[in-house]
């Protein structure tokens, strides 16, 4: 039906649109940019922490389950303390210009070589040296949990 | 990828709930609707707590009381490009479906590296190059999301194993 055209500024403002989210060379994270983001072994102990403290700790969702299954089977480091002292390595990088998205991937992922987590994580690629990444990688594998 | 997110609800409380206890039918009715939901995009995997209860409105015409909550959730959200593991759920002649979570990736045959041929063993269908990387049903797969596409309520995505350092995991 023809008619005169709502001027941009009278109408309702939308939300932005999504659809072009991604983490390829660039991170584009949409509405997640700069929120906080967890490694599986991280998210676990949370999980278990909410669950143990009562009340409305746990629900019967599907999703709620095959998470819970799947943090407990792809956790990396089982321990609360070790998550903390991974959390402590890994946040050092924060300061050194990495995202929280690129924090947690490098500390659920688990790389041995630099070259395996530029290729996993490609927007890594120029935010820091081959040393500092080995090192860290190294640290990192000594607390890994191999029971 | 795990996030700790803020979001806001908006809840419609009925008038034989208001009372003293009206707070805590409101976390209730908070839980019930948003625990445990796939919004298309993300996953709310469970809540943290409540930051703020906002005060109540009464909307005109039905009496109910509209609430706005702040809380803090642990949300699950799968970004094209991330790489995530996940268990092998079942394996079709055109490639195998892994389940990330809630989320079920399909690995079509195009993006498997040509060695894992499709093979049948007894009952097992799996992709094996017949000396050390097998995929089957109960593996574990290290993959790449490739595309994902969101609907109210369901998420859909496709994955690959065709590049260095992705595929089965040594168990």
């Amino acid at each position: 039906m023809a008619g005169p055209t709502m001027p941009q500024s009278l109408s309702r403002r939308r939300p932005a649109p999504t659809g072009d989210e991604e983490a390829t060379n660039i991170l584009k994270l949409g509405d997640m940019t700069d929120t906080p983001a967890l490694s599986v072994a991280e998210c676990k102990v949370l999980l278990e922490q909410l669950a143990s403290k009562g009340g409305r700790g746990t629900s019967n969702s599907d999703v709620y389950t095959k998470t819970r299954e799947y943090v407990d089977m792809f956790a990396r480091f089982k321990d609360p303390k070790t998550v903390t002292q991974v959390d402590a390595i890994s946040s050092g990088l924060l300061m050194k210009g990495l995202t929280h998205f690129e924090r947690a991937q490098l500390a659920t992922l688990c790389c041995d070589s630099p070259d395996e987590a530029r290729t996993l994580i490609p927007s890594l690629e120029n935010k820091l040296t081959d040393e500092e990444l080995q090192d860290v990688l190294n640290d990192i594998s000594k607390l890994r949990d191999f029971s | 990828m795990f996030f700790v997110k803020v979001l806001e609800h908006r809840i419609h409380l009925h008038p034989s709930f208001f009372g003293a206890q009206a707070s805590d039918y409101i976390l209730d009715q908070l839980y019930r609707d948003r625990e445990g939901s796939n919004t298309g995009t993300m996953m709310i995997v469970a809540i943290i707590d409540v930051d703020d209860i906002s005060e109540p409105k009464i909307v005109p015409g039905s009496g109910y009381a509209e609430y706005d909550v702040s809380y803090r959730a642990i949300v699950w959200r799968p970004f094209r490009g991330e790489v995530v593991d996940g268990l092998v759920s079942s394996v079709v002649n055109n490639g195998f479906f892994v389940d990330v979570g809630g989320l079920s990736v399909f690995v079509s045959k195009a993006m498997i590296p040509p060695q894992l041929k499709y093979t049948v063993e007894g009952a097992t269908p799996s992709f094996t190059d017949g000396v050390d990387q097998t995929v089957e049903r109960g593996s574990q797969v290290r993959l790449r999301i490739k595309g994902i596409r969101g609907e109210m309520g369901q998420m859909f995505a496709i994955g690959s194993i065709r590049e260095d350092y992705l595929g089965p995991l040594l168990q």
